[in-house]
């Protein structure tokens, strides 16, 4: 079967008076319908364009080139409109921050039916049946009610809900989350992961998660796309993540993540600063200015070497099957 | 939101009382008195030596209270403006100030009113329409014909709407007001310039909220330019241009004093001037308070919008961050 999302060679680029921005630079990616992929990075790694471009709602000074492969048909060649009923409807979004990436002037009911509206899919009254119902489901209460109230009337972790309610309301084959938990405290985060989760295996849909955790997305996904400097570094099963890995950046990553039990250590980190991708990059490995296992050969940039069917990974490390646990 | 009018109203009170004290101050401090600008050189002794009779020099100091100290005469301001007792004015003593005002009020509100409305709905219109087509040449036309408007004083737009419209073309009238036609020339000229501003405002803050993230939802979901503009972004990007069409609107209504000066429009432009000139206590009194009524019931309409287009000023009468 045919993978529901696949993208190849994917490169965006921005375009600014001063320089070039290499934001992403040649990344494959493939998600089956019913699976769940993460896509894990610092603040700048290219992440959240990755997603964007998949959408094709990035802004008019980027240049995208690759393929994206939605069902078969590549989204970067269709025309605006034929995009335009692909959005809200075949793939939906959730974003970060639900308080600003609703209409603060608009009732949520208002705002959650506007997919199918947009889509022709249901008149207003039948769409808001359709928004009661899934406000009960993301776990809403009073839900009739609740439509008529402003954002700003909803906490947080309940926006975010909303939010999700609204992605899918015209029920979506893809369904992409950027940082949907990243704005909200602990506990509500792992409600609200814990829904996503739920709702991805009910309604059999292909989940993008987008994130800076690690510990999240090996909780909520099945494969782990590991970003850095707008490259793929490491695609590893979340299930050999802690076990298998073989990126020095991606065992950077897991090391840093504290640890609650055991003695008080100094917390290890990697050191430098992420990579710049303004105006250029390196010949080399993106990641080799930070590398504590930099070698002669990282001055070449490494390939993307397969190691088995779900992991593959950028580094001369894994070359001729080397492996350094 | 019945807290919110009620808290508005009592601002209103009390800048209309600042309002008055300021005015009453201004006018006992200017230089000259209303004998004195009439060429009667001033003062009870003078009007004698000019055979003034003194009984009825000592009626006009009573029925103006002039010999009382100033709270005296400022309370009966006051309480004759509050209760509508507006009396006579000195210039026209035989003329009840109360009709003076009903012959020629209406006229000067009818004026500033239509240069309200038709001026927002101008400049929402000219706003939209360069926000859409950003950065392109409909958009910098558009912004500088508006600037050109705001640059140009509106007396000299008001003559040069006369030249075209009244003399060249003969099409619509230039002087005294027979109806509505009549209005066409003055609305212009009082809305050109202020369209430059507020159109210039309007686009900046459309643009604003389409750059905003409730906007990449709106494409996120399926909609396109028109649904983002109309659905959402237009709404929220009047919420800013109410609150400088507030300020905009003591312009519009001082600016019909000059106005209805150059289009002989007999409305209470020409009463107000020439109340000032002639040190007329009474009727700058009167008029300089209706003004001020006018101009803060204006700004209350202005927030009543607000709070009509902004669910988080009618349910908890702020918003946060803003």
């Amino acid at each position: 079967m045919a993978p529901l999302l696949e993208i190849s060679n994917l490169s965006v680029r921005f375009h600014s008076d001063k320089a070039e921005v290499f934001a992403v630079n040649g990344l494959d990616l493939s998600l089956d319908t019913g699976k769940a992929i993460a896509i894990v990075g610092e603040s700048g790694s290219g992440k959240s364009t990755v997603m964007m471009a998949v959408m094709r709602l990035l802004q008019s000074n980027a240049s995208i080139t690759g393929q994206v492969k939605l069902d078969g048909t590549d989204v970067l060649q269709l025309p605006e409109k034929a995009m335009r009923r692909l959005r809200g409807k075949e793939m939906a979004m959730v974003f970060q921050n639900a308080g600003s990436s609703m209409n603060p002037t608009k009732t949520i009911g208002d705002q959650m039916i506007e997919p199918m509206l947009f889509h022709h899919m249901a008149s207003a009254r039948d769409a808001r049946q359709v928004a009661v119902k899934l406000l009960h489901q993301v776990g809403i209460p009073d839900p009739e009610e609740r439509l008529n109230n402003y954002p700003f009337e909803f906490s947080g972790g309940q926006l975010q809900r909303v939010m999700i309610a609204m992605a899918l309301i015209a029920d979506p084959k893809l369904l992409i989350a950027d940082e949907p938990t990243t704005a909200l405290d602990v506990t509500v985060q792992a409600e609200v992961l814990i829904l996503l989760k739920k709702l991805q295996r009910e309604r059999g849909m292909g989940l993008v998660f987008v994130t800076h955790d690690l510990a999240v997305a090996a909780q909520v996904a099945d494969d782990i796309y590991v970003m850095y400097g707008g490259f793929v570094m490491e695609r590893i099963a979340a299930s050999e993540l802690t076990t298998h890995l073989v990126h020095p950046y991606l065992r950077g990553l897991v090391q840093s993540i504290p640890k609650i039990d055991g003695p008080r250590t100094e917390l290890p980190y990697i050191p430098g600063q992420p990579i710049s991708i303004t105006g250029g990059l390196p010949d080399g490995c993106v990641f080799a200015s930070r590398c504590d296992k930099r070698f002669v050969k990282c001055h070449e940039r490494p390939r993307h070497i397969s190691i088995s069917q779900q992991h593959s990974v950028s580094c001369w490390l894994a070359e001729g099957g080397v492996e350094q646990a | 939101m019945f807290m919110y009018i009620i808290k508005r109203l009592f601002y209103m009170a009390l800048a209309f009382l600042l309002v008055s004290i300021v005015t009453f101050g201004l006018m006992k401090a200017a230089p000259g008195t209303f004998l004195i600008n009439t060429q009667m050189l001033g003062g009870v002794q003078a009007a004698t030596d000019l055979n003034i009779p003194p009984q009825l020099m000592n009626s006009f100091i009573k029925e103006f209270h002039l010999n009382s100290p100033w709270y005296v005469q400022y309370w009966f301001y006051l309480k004759g403006f509050v209760t509508l007792h507006f009396g006579y004015s000195i210039e026209y003593p035989s003329l009840p100030t109360m009709s003076l005002i009903k012959r020629t009020f209406p006229l000067t509100l009818g004026l500033a009113f239509s240069a309200t409305v038709v001026g927002t709905i101008v400049s929402i219109v000219l706003g939209v329409i360069a926000a859409v087509k950003e950065h392109t040449w409909v958009d910098s036309t558009t912004m500088f014909i508006a600037t050109l408007g705001t640059a140009i004083p509106s007396y000299v737009t008001a003559i040069v709407l006369m030249l075209v419209f009244g003399v060249w073309w003969r099409i619509l009238p230039i002087l005294g007001f027979q109806g509505i036609q009549h209005y066409i020339l003055p609305v212009a000229a009082l809305v050109i310039p202020v369209v430059g501003s507020m159109s210039r405002y309007m686009r900046n803050s459309l643009i604003e909220s389409l750059h905003s993230d409730y906007i990449v939802s709106v494409y996120a979901k399926g909609g396109g330019m028109r649904q983002a503009v109309f659905g959402h972004a237009l709404r929220n990007s009047l919420l800013p241009l109410i609150t400088v069409v507030g300020p905009q609107l003591a312009g519009l209504l001082m600016g019909t004093v000059i106005i209805e000066n150059l289009f002989g429009l007999p409305g209470m432009g020409q009463v107000f001037a020439n109340a000032a000139q002639q040190k007329d206590y009474p009727l700058i009194m009167v008029s300089t308070l209706l003004y001020a009524v006018v101009i803060m019931v204006m700004n209350l309409l202005v927030d009543l919008t607000y709070g009509g287009l902004d669910p988080r000023i009618r349910k908890i009468g702020y918003v946060q961050g803003r």
